[in-house]
């Protein structure tokens, strides 16, 4: 049991990947922002976070830096989700600490095997 | 100086003259003197010698015949009383005044003699008369006179020989004075000379010295090359002429620098002129041009339009110079001023000249306070397209001849520059519009792709979980319908993504990660990610791939996408059991070919033309009902060109197609490459040449660069 973080300004998205994640055993909190993600991973402490890149207030990039310049969670796996396949964000994203990142459209087997890697399991 | 010169060779002639003089003189002097000597004074001598020896002589013979009274006697006696006679006179007759007088006395005493004494004598004893000879013997004077005769002979022959020592003493004063005179004479020469050289030297040599440094600085272009005038009046003149000479030649040289400064600022203007097709930019390049290179205080440049209306305008102002406060009105000129500008000369007025300035034109001029002012054309062919204004604000200046050909150089430079900016300005506007379109599009085109993502997203993921039963199981008809919903989102994702890459490359986007790409290494990945899909179709794959290729400059992923685009469309066009060949070798020595032949569909030859545009189907796929989003070989053309290569088709409706891709090799390693390629390592070519059957392997869960599932 792994509690995962899913920050997306579609609620539809935070709708399919909780879905996904939850039926294969996690347990999801969902955030509609980067300050909502934020103050959420304080909160709650997550073992991953999933971050979209194109969010308002703070981009999933930005939030990616802060949780790696805070010590509490500066080893805490961040896959970011990314609806532009450029070379350059997946470069910035690697260059802010991401863990993984997954080019949307993406798969939700592809997104649960994507996570359980990162949560270092196999199986949930 | 000629003066100088004459003076001194007349004193050389004075001398040469007075010691010819004194030559000639002591020559004929002296040679009178040594004839008289000779020729007069040494005869004299001999003959008054001889009279004194005759007289002893002949009274020797008076006495003899008295004696003895023979006749030889007195024969000789007379002979040589005559023979006296004869030489006294002749001596006389050579003789100057003093020996005269000897000689004279001489003459009277013999006569006396001859007369009282010898001839008496002879008489007597002629006759016999003893006594009487007695008598004459006893009481006459004639042994006295003979006394007297002889002292005065002596005398006479001391006066001769005194007069001949006088005439040898006079020669030898006469040669020292000529030597005197001749070493006085030369020493004069000698004076003048030396005078005459120092001044030569001093007046002459030595200015006309200076005068040859002084022409070899001009010649050697020291503007500042003067003399100080001295010397002799006809040197100074020289020098006064080399100074003017040179002063006009600085002159000169300064006027030909500021032509060329001249000259060089027109050439310069012109290129900014002819540089730009920007009318403001263009305008107030030739304002500046014009003020800078004229003795001008204000340039005003107006640009008019077809309908003689203001159409944009460039100023320039001499520094210190207030700036026009207004534009100068249209009509500053009376009309058949302005009609005269159409000839293409430039009209100079003043603002008072009433036939030439309009009313408002005067105003304008005084409110701006312009004096004077000059106005050229600009033509394109006969019409006026622009008028370049020249102000003054004080009444002493003019355009001079070259300003005015400097002038209508820039203007003739602006006719061509303003025709071509016409031209240019509606070409811009079109372009922009043109252009502001194209961008609005892409950016359309990009933010749809990319908002059409999200949506999808949720599709893909949603129709997955349904299709794999995470919410329950499907019957097998709910899984068809799903089935198709699920290949015709692909179909869309498919279509978005070939749009947002299109997008990218043509709105300049393209962002290439520009490296060395192995071709083989691209094609190999390629016909790996496609090898499912071929398998699938019981298509036959031939690879001919050389992996001994040499690296060409790029972006991997593109040229990975170009195999991909071109691979997928031969498995896609190609019916089951058909062969896709596939070939990657080098062609020569700076290009790289790939071609991929398929026996598949083909295009038909008056369709091929368009195979590169956008959204383009070939009528046969569409008969077929073959999908496809038309996009494709637009992107593999797209990213070939920004490659450098070049991609070209040949194909026969229902054979087949073949694909050929031309891309250059990088630079850096032509050099390298072609080394390998010398290399004898036949084997290891062989070997990694070999040929790839196509695999009909089970379907593996895999995610390609754009995320399409194969």
């Amino acid at each position: 049991m792994s509690l995962v973080l899913i920050a997306d300004d579609d609620p539809d998205i935070r709708e399919l990947v909780s879905f996904k994640l939850e039926r294969s055993g996690h347990q999801v909190v969902a955030a509609a922002d980067g300050d909502e993600a934020l103050a959420e991973v304080r909160a709650t402490t997550p073992d991953l976070v999933l971050l979209d890149i194109m969010m308002p207030r703070r981009t999933g990039i930005e939030v990616c830096r802060e949780l790696r310049d805070d010590p509490t969670t500066a080893n805490l796996p961040v896959i970011l989700l990314t609806a532009k396949a450029q070379e350059a964000d997946v470069e910035r994203g690697f260059q802010a600490g991401a863990t993984d990142y997954i080019v949307k459209p993406f798969s939700p087997r592809e997104l649960l095997m994507r996570v359980n890697t990162a949560l270092g399991r196999t199986a949930p | 100086m000629a003066r100088h010169i004459r003076r001194t060779f007349g004193v050389f002639l004075a001398v040469f003259v007075f010691a010819g003089a004194v030559g000639v003189l002591t020559i004929v002097t002296t040679g009178r003197i040594l004839d008289d000597v000779t020729l007069r004074w040494g005869p004299l001598w001999g003959i008054n010698e001889q009279v004194d020896l005759d007289i002893v002589e002949l009274d020797g013979d008076l006495r003899a015949f008295l004696r003895t009274g023979r006749d030889e006697f007195l024969l000789a006696y007379r002979s040589e009383a005559e023979a006296v006679r004869r030489d006294l006179a002749f001596a006389r007759s050579i003789a100057n005044a003093e020996i005269s007088e000897g000689l004279e006395t001489q003459e009277a005493i013999f006569a006396e003699w001859v007369e009282s004494h010898g001839d008496p004598l002879v008489a007597a004893a002629g006759r016999g008369d003893q006594a009487e000879v007695s008598a004459i013997r006893a009481g006459g004077r004639g042994p006295e006179l003979l006394a007297e005769f002889e002292l005065v002979n002596d005398g006479t022959e001391v006066v001769i020989l005194s007069t001949m020592t006088d005439g040898v003493d006079q020669v030898d004063r006469l040669r020292r004075l000529a030597g005197v005179a001749l070493v006085a004479g030369l020493g004069v020469g000698l004076a003048a000379a030396i005078v005459a050289h120092r001044r030569v030297k001093r007046d002459l040599t030595q200015p006309l010295e200076d005068v040859q440094d002084t022409l070899r600085r001009i010649e050697a272009g020291d503007p500042d090359a003067r003399l100080e005038p001295r010397g002799v009046d006809e040197v100074r003149r020289v020098i006064r002429a080399l100074n003017s000479t040179s002063e006009e030649n600085a002159r000169l040289a300064e006027e030909q620098r500021s032509a060329l400064a001249r000259t060089q600022r027109v050439a310069m203007a012109s290129r900014l002129i002819r540089s730009s097709l920007d009318l403001t930019e263009v305008l107030n390049a030739a304002a500046e041009a014009i003020g800078t290179t004229l003795g001008v205080d204000r340039v005003q440049v107006r640009a008019i339009d077809d309908v003689n209306n203001d159409a944009g305008g460039g100023s320039w102002s001499a520094p210190g110079t207030p700036p026009l406060v207004s534009t100068a009105p249209l009509t500053l000129l009376t009309r058949p001023a302005f009609l005269a500008l159409r000839s293409g000369d430039v009209v100079e007025v003043a603002s008072t000249a009433v036939d030439q300035v309009s009313p408002e034109g005067r105003e304008w001029m005084e409110a701006e306070g312009i004096v004077r002012a000059a106005v050229a054309p600009v033509l394109v062919g006969t019409q006026i397209v622009a008028v370049v204004g020249m102000h003054w604000l004080d009444e002493e200046r003019r355009l001079s001849e070259t300003d005015r050909s400097s002038v209508e150089a820039v203007c003739r430079e602006l006719g061509v520059a303003l025709g071509h900016s016409r031209l240019y300005e509606s070409e811009r506007a079109l372009v922009v519009k043109l252009r502001d379109l194209d961008e609005a599009k892409s950016d359309f085109v990009s933010t749809v792709s990319h908002e059409l993502r999200t949506p999808l997203t949720s599709i893909v993921g949603n129709i997955e979980m349904l299709r794999e039963g995470d919410v329950g199981h499907l019957d097998p008809d709910q899984d068809r319908l799903l089935g198709a919903v699920a290949r015709n989102t692909k179909r869309l994702l498919t279509l978005i993504e070939d749009l947002l890459t299109l997008s990218r490359i043509e709105s300049g986007r393209f962002e290439m990660e520009v490296a060395e790409v192995d071709p083989a290494a691209a094609v190999r990945s390629a016909l790996a990610t496609l090898s499912p899909r071929l398998g699938e179709k019981g298509l036959e794959l031939i690879a001919d791939v050389d992996d001994g290729v040499p690296p060409i400059m790029g972006d991997a992923v593109h040229i990975e996408r170009v195999v991909l685009n071109l691979v997928g469309n031969a498995v896609k066009f190609t019916p089951q059991g058909g062969t896709v060949n596939v070939r990657l070798w080098r062609r020569d020595a700076t290009t790289v070919e790939l071609s991929v032949a398929d026996t598949g569909i083909g295009i038909p030859e008056q369709e091929q033309d368009r195979l590169f545009s956008r959204f383009f189907r070939s009528s046969i796929a569409q008969a077929e009902a073959i999908p496809g989003t038309g996009l494709g070989l637009v992107i593999v053309k797209s990213i070939v060109e920004a490659h450098d290569g070049s991609v070209s088709v040949t194909s026969h409706a229902g054979e087949g197609s073949t694909f050929v891709v031309r891309l250059p090799v990088a630079d850096r390693t032509a050099m390298a490459g072609a080394d390998r390629a010398r290399a004898p390592n036949g084997a290891h070519r062989v070997g990694s040449r070999g040929v790839l059957a196509t695999t009909t392997g089970a379907r593996r869960p895999r995610t390609t660069p754009n995320g399409e599932d194969s």
